[in-house]
């Protein structure tokens, strides 16, 4: 081939690459709006498709804005269908806010807040004059509270003058514009501020705003805000909790050690220690190494903090807090195992169950015994199945009652049959709070599976719960059954309970079943206990109860019992 | 060799040809000064259709010409254009800031910044960190993340860690999720079945559009998410199935492990179920037997839909020869007087609650007041219309307070007034709602209206709550409690002051205000408990009583 026919091809060839080179690349950048669309629709997944049609709504909006609007809300899918409108909302702010927001009538109750939302913030943000006009002169902010947020960072202060003249305790949205706005002031001023508000603080707002303060000032200077939030008068331990929260939310050791600067005053890990842990793990701290840090100190603080950060960790991340336990076994006590199983075993009793192998030897016991209780609490038969494999080991009867006590409140009917059958013995609380529910529940089944019971004290005990109980939820059934019994010693024990029990909720009167015990010394002596019971009831029903006592008195034949009765009625008033 | 050398040759010359012949000014463009045509770069969403472009023949604009646009969004959009011959970096930003209303300067300057996301996203974080507070940096962010969902939010996940604030880093995070999932919730899955699941935060925002996507694919991944997560991954994707499907998701709510959460989302996709399909999900509970919290969710929804036919169900629940059955709704009728104060419509309250007193059960009545002291909360005059008709019934000294102090919050003049509709012995619990209230916002106000009565239970009320609302803000006019009709009256106002004083650690002024002013031994007693308790640490008991009781 002759050089003038090669650099021919050549130069074509050259052509040709440099056109497929150009047109790839300006696939690459492509720029207009339609194009860019057009691009993201062409990539979605089949599950992407959404933002096409937000697409669509968008380009009507900006022309017919109403219209657009009536698609958006005739879009199936709740969550596209709340884009959408806010899509067209964001675009008609910007051309028309008034009419944008006049249309809200238009849309659904259900989606109505996210749609005016959607309208205010694009206003303002686009628009801050016209904004600040309309919200200054309208009659309220109900509508407005988003586009006043967005504000904030433009003029925190003229957004506190409008929320101040609607803020009113009712009112959590303004509530919470009017300290955002302070958290503004404070963010950007934070001597000016304080000088501003301290005389506006005042009442059960004053705890509020000098939180806010602490808040925006911690972030900008956290020591000068301790210094501050500790010589404010009267003191105002809210504010100084701000400001060690937030130091917690980078660093969580040293907000112990600011912690350990403010002794008293209102202030302790007991009553921080929760936000602390929560600020820290929000903030993405890494668990374990504050969990050691913690665990090594003795001081009783930091026994608190780690026992609220186990709590919280174990509710994230329930494997890397038991393998933190199973590496520090010489730290852990009951405390710390309780509140790492508590909320496992909560949330999901059957990785609570699968866990327990990990558990160091010192805490099993523990471990199982909370998950017993809650397979009880949730579902006992499979508790039950569970429970099986630690038959015949030893503490097998403390887990088996823990179950049966987890399941008296939930499934009464279970535990009741499994006492009456299975001829093992049981606590006596367990036995009392079956037959409170099962009597609840069933009154008839109840009483029978009472009486039905061998053991004669699981019998006594059983029938105690269900009079007990019975006769607060229906004392004249309870009193009918009751002496629908053989008269004689058992009979009394039933009146007697049934007589104390009246003492809390007046649902039977002690007089009319006195004549009914087949002992007389009996009657008298739960009469006076009667009387005794109702000296001790909480102070917001003690009125009523010595008013139901008081005329028992002249029933106290006794002058022993009745004097003393009467004194306890009298020390009472 | 040699004979390759011209097709070299060629093969440049044609490139540039052709380069020269399509892309025109990209290769020798004029610069700035010499022709000023500016074009906006990439729009970050796609609302920004609907702007005109300054960046055409006919409107082309300069800094001068900014002050004259009148419309704001056009103002802006013009302003945002002038940054392609100004730049886009903090001299740029500030020169055409300066040509705006001043007014305008922050929220375009977040605009330019946000924008320059989609270009340059670490210009755009350190143009973030430069601005001067907190509160910028923060809604800068929350834009930023939007453009960079829309862009490359790979990228912008991988500079998460950039940001230097934690509250800062999580709201950017979050805001970024939730916009990505919400435009692709399909790589949004991708991306985080593919991602190491302990890097990754605050995805919980995007768990709605994930759900509403495709809840299957989010229940398949929970095993992999952070446990509190996973919890609220498959709430999100249940609740999403319960919309679709709420037998089928109840089928798989049943398969859950035994726990808390089980209870709730089967109680919750009853509910929806009752709403959506009325006579299948009753005919549901009662094939399956269902627990009486799902059945008792199952009326909760028919409530919302046929409040006729709910009642109707109750009743025949309540009058059932079997046992377990009555006394399962019986165990939830509370529920249900729940439903019938959260309907929508105010009749529908008024009959469901005159349907519910019919009952004639005393623990009705009990459950009722708590249920009317929310609607009270919300609807305060209904409520009262109706609790004024049915006092006898509903009768207690905290409903009708909690009905005076909602009602106060939105009609005050009502809710003075209403005073003189009750009867005597119920005044006094009304005046203290009123007292409370106006207490919270403006203590001068709730002494000068304590004091328009006369001296009797009424001021009294009204004066206990000027001091309550005192307390809370730390000082206290012990003039006030000269004020009292009675030692009792004084005693109690002296005690929850000194309880809310102990509650913010100041134990010896406390101490001070009971002993002086607490005449009843046995309340002087209980508040010194109170007292020493706050001094020796917190109880759970008490920390409740300083955070909602007092």
């Amino acid at each position: 081939m002759k050089p003038i026919v090669r650099f021919v091809v050549g130069t074509c060839c050259g052509a040709v690459a440099a056109f497929l080179y150009l047109a790839v690349d300006s696939a690459r950048s492509l720029t207009s709006p339609t194009e860019l669309a057009a691009d993201r629709t062409r990539n979605y997944a089949d599950s992407d498709v959404a933002p096409t049609v937000l697409v669509s709504t968008s380009e009507r909006a900006a022309t017919e804005p109403l219209n657009a609007l009536r698609e958006a809300l005739a879009i199936e899918s709740a969550f596209t269908r709340t884009n959408a409108s806010a899509g067209v909302a964001r675009i008609w702010a910007r051309q028309d806010p008034e009419a944008a927001l006049a249309a809200a009538a238009e849309v659904p109750a259900a989606s109505r807040s996210d749609y005016l939302d959607a309208v205010a913030r694009e206003w303002a943000f686009v628009d801050p004059a016209g904004f600040f006009a309309y919200a200054e002169a309208a009659n309220s902010i109900d509508e407005l509270i988003d586009g006043l947020e967005v504000l904030i960072a433009t003029d925190p202060q003229r957004v506190f003058e409008i929320a101040a003249r609607f803020n009113a305790p009712a009112q959590p949205d303004i509530e919470a514009l009017y300290l955002h706005a302070v958290r503004g002031m404070a963010g950007r001023d934070p001597a000016g501020t304080i000088a501003r508000l301290q005389f506006i603080a005042t009442g059960a707002q004053r705890d509020p705003i000098l939180v806010s303060i602490a808040e925006a000032y911690s972030a900008i200077d956290a020591k000068a805000a301790l210094a501050w939030a500790m010589s404010v008068v009267p003191p105002s331990p809210d504010a100084l909790s701000e400001v060690i929260e937030t130091v917690a939310s980078g660093d969580l050791l040293a907000a112990y050690a600011m912690l350990q600067q403010v002794p008293g005053g209102g202030v302790s890990a007991g009553s921080l220690g929760t936000a602390l842990v929560e600020a820290a793990l929000r903030g993405r701290q890494p668990a374990a190494p504050l969990a050691s840090a913690l665990a090594v100190r003795a001081e009783p603080e930091a026994v608190v903090l780690l026992t609220r950060l186990m709590q919280q960790w174990a509710q994230r991340e329930p494997e890397n807090a038991v393998a933190w336990m199973a590496g520090n076994e010489a730290y852990l006590t009951d405390e710390l195992t309780s509140a790492v199983v508590f909320n496992i075993a909560f949330e999901d009793v059957s990785l609570a169950a699968e866990l327990a192998d990990r558990v160091p030897p010192s805490a099993q016991r523990q471990w199982l015994d909370a998950v017993a209780n809650r397979y009880g609490q949730f579902d006992a038969e499979a508790g039950m199945a569970w429970l099986a494999r630690y038959e015949g080991v030893s503490g097998y009867d403390k887990l088996l009652n823990s179950l049966l006590g987890g399941a008296s409140r939930s499934s009464p009917e279970f535990v009741a049959e499994y006492i009456e059958t299975s001829g093992a013995l049981f606590d006596r609380n367990l036995v009392l709070r079956t037959a409170s529910s099962f009597v609840e529940q069933n009154p008839e089944a109840a009483t029978q599976w009472a009486m039905r019971i061998d053991d004669t004290e699981h019998s006594a005990w059983a029938l105690e719960g269900v009079v007990d109980r019975w006769s607060q939820t229906d004392g004249s059934a309870a009193t009918r059954w009751v002496l629908s019994q053989p008269r004689g010693a058992a009979r009394d024990r039933l009146l007697g309970t049934m007589m104390l029990s009246s003492a809390i909720s007046p649902s039977i009167d002690p007089a009319a079943i006195l004549d009914a015990y087949a002992s007389e010394a009996t009657g008298q002596r739960m009469l006076a206990e009667y009387i005794f019971r109702a000296t001790r009831v909480p102070r917001s029903m003690l009125d009523d109860s010595l008013a139901r006592a008081e005329p028992l008195l002249e029933l106290i034949s006794d002058p022993v019992f009745r004097q003393q009765a009467e004194e306890q009625i009298a020390a009472a008033r | 060799v040699h004979g390759i050398l011209p097709v070299i040759f060629g093969s440049v010359l044609g490139a540039l040809v052709v380069t020269m012949l399509l892309s025109g000014d990209r290769v020798d463009g004029p610069s700035a000064e010499v022709m000023p045509t500016p074009q906006r770069t990439a729009p970050s969403t796609p609302d920004a259709l609907s702007q005109p472009d300054f960046g055409s023949a006919d409107t082309v604009v300069t800094l001068k010409d900014i002050p004259s646009i009148t419309d704001p969004a056009d103002r802006r959009e013009a302003a945002l254009a002038l940054l392609d011959i100004y730049g886009h970096d903090a001299a740029g930003i500030d020169a055409v800031a300066a040509s705006l209303p001043a007014i305008e300067a922050i929220n375009f300057r977040i605009h330019a910044i946000a924008d320059l996301g989609a270009t340059d996203m670490q210009a755009a974080f350190a143009a973030v960190m430069a601005l001067p507070d907190h509160e910028q940096r923060r809604l800068t962010l929350l834009r930023l993340a939007t453009v960079l969902a829309a862009t490359d939010p790979l990228a912008a996940i991988a500079a998460i860690e950039q940001i230097d604030s934690p509250d800062l880093e999580t709201a950017f995070a979050a805001a970024l999720f939730d916009a990505w999932a919400a435009r692709e919730p399909g790589r949004v899955f991708s991306y985080l079945e593919s991602a190491d699941m302990s890097t990754v935060s605050a995805i919980e925002t995007a768990l709605g559009a994930l759900a509403a996507s495709d809840p299957e694919r989010l229940l398949a991944m929970v095993d992999d998410l952070r446990r509190d997560i996973a919890a609220l991954a498959t709430t999100a994707a249940l609740e999403s199935l319960i919309e679709r499907d709420a037998a089928a998701a109840l089928a798989r709510i049943d398969a859950l492990p035994p726990g808390a959460d089980r209870s709730r989302l089967e109680r919750s996709a009853a509910e929806s179920y009752g709403e959506k399909n009325p006579e299948a999900a009753w005919e549901w509970a009662m094939a399956t037997k269902a627990t009486p919290l799902a059945a008792n969710g199952v009326v909760r929804g028919i409530q919302k839909v046929d409040p006729d036919r709910a009642w109707e169900i109750m009743l025949s629940q309540l009058n059932s020869t079997n046992d377990q059955v009555r006394a399962g709704t019986r165990e939830y009728l509370m529920n249900y007087v729940n439903a019938v104060v959260n309907s929508e419509s105010p009749d529908d309250i008024v009959i469901g609650l005159d349907r519910l007193l019919s009952l004639n059960d005393p623990r009705v009545d009990a459950d009722m007041q708590t249920n009317i002291q929310a609607w009270a909360n919300r609807d305060p005059e209904a409520a009262l219309d109706w609790s004024l008709r049915n006092l006898e019934r509903v009768n207690s000294t905290g409903l009708l307070t909690s009905l005076s102090a909602g009602l106060a919050r939105t009609n005050i003049d009502l809710a003075r007034d209403t005073i003189f509709r009750l009867d005597a012995e119920q005044r006094t619990a009304w005046a203290a709602g009123v007292g409370r209230t106006l207490a919270e916002t403006d203590l001068a106000a709730a002494r000068s209206w304590a004091y328009e009565f006369p001296s009797g239970p009424m001021r009294d009320a009204g004066i206990h709550e000027v001091i309550r609302g005192e307390a809370h803000g730390g000082t206290i006019d012990r003039q006030l409690f000269d004020g009292f009709s009675s030692d009792s009256a004084r005693s109690e106002a002296a005690s929850s002051a000194a309880r809310r004083f102990a509650c913010d650690g100041r134990a010896a002024l406390a101490r001070e205000i009971a002993t002086a002013y607490i005449t009843d031994q046995r309340l002087l007693e209980e508040t010194e408990r109170g007292i020493q308790q706050n001094s020796n640490g917190e109880t759970f008991a008490n920390s409740f009583f300083c955070q909602f009781t007092l």
